[in-house]
């Protein structure tokens, strides 16, 4: 079949089973829903993560008595250091006196005197720099000779790396089971066109049709079903988006520290339409296979 | 070439069940020739016919068609076959939602002829079956007759060098039956072989030629039907 007779076909089809295609393209519609929903939550997990982490640091807290090139030679060695991007010295009257501006008018009265706290070294390290890297830092920095003790409070980013983990590994398996869920509905669904149209076939067969005739409306059917579907859906992850937008700004705008709340990226649009496109393809052309012994 | 079209040489067809459908069926047809398939119900003539349509393969013996083997005929392969060979079906066999044009038109769509192509033979063959001017008709609208006739112009459209057709006439009153006859008569005087697989020992007498009988899927007759 010439693509645009089998396009006219398939648009034939669809006027003469409108709910069965209505039906086809709501279960690709819920389908993507479910997909875009999960892309929608991650993308901004991934934006609120970016926005409201505080930069990762490190104190090494330096022993008594280290003389100006000392301190110089330990910057530099610690500059050199894998991931860190930025060191700073804070000389033991510095930390009191943050320390004073930190607690306000309570520190002033009970705070110890400067000689109780030692000189530091601020270290900031690379956002993407992972737990176990960090480990690595620690462990090098603590041994240097003029450093008593190291800390870092990287706690925070060892869950953050985990529960970023665990999303998206969650997010991969629903996907799996949606996409393999509705292409099985789907499958049923053009099954069901397919017997209602297994005459058609089999006429056209036995005049002389190839394959390729056959299977064109089908695969025109799966385009089409597929593209509706993702606009649809992603019509309504738009309006989830404004709806949520809305919400964070009416309540939790100071818990989230006015973060605006962002819509699916290019990329994630288009797998929307791909994932969309191939499920309804997977649907047709699993049901044409099926039928294909009966028919050559 | 030879003159022989059709050659079936100790042709059976045995079912799993190991029952025979056609056992050790032999002939020949001329290119040019008009025959008729007859015999009762269950003798085997529409299995015969779909055996020369390649619908089914023959389980013993061989079948050459325009010197071409059907029994080592490949799956892939049928749809070219099918183009070559017209069939008219009992029930027509036409998709209610096209046109009769577009109905008729479908084997050239087939094998994509151009548009201007198309519809010069299409207008031609309904002229042929005197449909001109139901051509942007729908199946449906019209009587069991022209219905046939449309069917008939769908399988010769392609210009087959071979037309089967399995109880053509079965649905129609006498009078269309006898049109349709006498278009089947004009489609071999214009030089196609004809096989018509029917159990009207009326309509054959009317039309007389070679008859070739069946039963119980055997040929039990093979004879011109002014001799009887």
């Amino acid at each position: 079949m010439s693509k645009y007779k089998g396009l006219r076909y398939s648009f034939s089809d669809f006027k003469r089973q409108p709910w069965l295609h209505i039906v086809s393209i709501s279960t690709i519609t819920i389908a993507l829903v479910i997909i875009g929903g999960f892309f929608l939550c991650y993308r901004n997990f991934e934006k609120l993560a970016e926005k409201t982490s505080p930069q990762i640091t490190g104190t090494a807290y330096l022993k008594e008595a280290l003389t100006t090139p000392q301190i110089q030679a330990l910057r530099e060695r610690l500059l050199s250091l894998e991931n860190v991007q930025r060191v700073s010295f804070k000389s033991k009257d510095n930390v009191v006196e943050e320390l004073q501006s930190f607690l306000g008018s309570a520190g002033s009265i009970g705070l110890p005197g400067s000689e109780l706290f030692p000189d530091i070294i601020e270290m900031e390290v690379k956002k993407e720099t992972s737990p176990e890297k960090i480990q690595i830092i620690k462990g090098i920095v603590s041994r240097f000779p003029v450093v008593a003790e190291v800390d870092f409070s990287d706690d925070w980013l060892s869950q953050y790396k985990k529960i970023s983990q665990i999303i998206k590994l969650v997010g991969l398996i629903i996907m799996g089971f949606v996409i393999v869920g509705c292409s099985f509905l789907i499958a049923n669904f053009m099954g069901m066109r397919h017997q209602s149209r297994r005459n058609e076939i089999e006429i056209v067969n036995l005049i002389g049709a190839d394959r390729n005739f056959i299977l064109a409306p089908y695969i025109w059917e799966g385009i089409i079903e597929g593209i509706s579907g993702a606009t649809v859906a992603l019509g309504i992850l738009l309006f989830i988006k404004l709806f949520l937008a809305s919400l964070i700004s009416g309540h939790w705008s100071t818990f989230l520290g006015g973060y605006t709340w962002s819509y699916l990226s290019v990329t994630q649009v288009m797998a929307v339409y791909v994932i969309g496109v191939t499920m309804a393809l997977l649907g047709g052309v699993t049901v044409f296979l099926r039928f294909q012994e009966d028919t050559f | 070439m030879s003159a022989n079209l059709v050659r079936l040489n100790r042709v059976g067809l045995r079912y799993a069940t190991d029952r025979y459908a056609l056992q050790s069926i032999s002939f020949d047809l001329q290119r040019g020739e008009f025959a008729y398939i007859t015999g009762n119900n269950g003798a085997g003539k529409t299995t015969l016919l779909k055996l020369l349509f390649a619908m089914e393969k023959a389980s013993e013996g061989n079948i050459l068609v325009n010197n071409k083997d059907l029994s080592s005929l490949a799956k892939g392969k049928v749809f070219q076959y099918r183009r070559e060979v017209g069939f008219v079906f009992q029930d027509f066999k036409l998709l209610p939602d096209l046109t009769v044009y577009d109905n008729v038109s479908l084997p050239l769509e087939i094998r994509k002829m151009t548009p201007s192509e198309v519809d010069y033979r299409v207008r031609g063959v309904l002229s042929l079956v005197g449909l001109a001017d139901r051509a942007r008709d729908y199946p449906l609208t019209l009587s069991g007759g022209e219905q046939q006739r449309v069917a008939i112009a769908r399988s010769i459209i392609g210009k087959p060098f071979l037309l089967l057709a399995d109880e053509p006439t079965g649905n129609l009153d006498a009078d269309t039956a006898r049109e349709i006859m006498s278009l089947f008569l004009e489609i071999n005087e214009m030089g196609t072989t004809v096989v018509i697989a029917t159990h009207d020992k009326a309509l054959m007498e009317e039309f007389p030629s070679r008859v070739i009988e069946l039963n119980k899927g055997r040929v039990i007759a093979d004879r011109r039907m002014m001799d009887v």
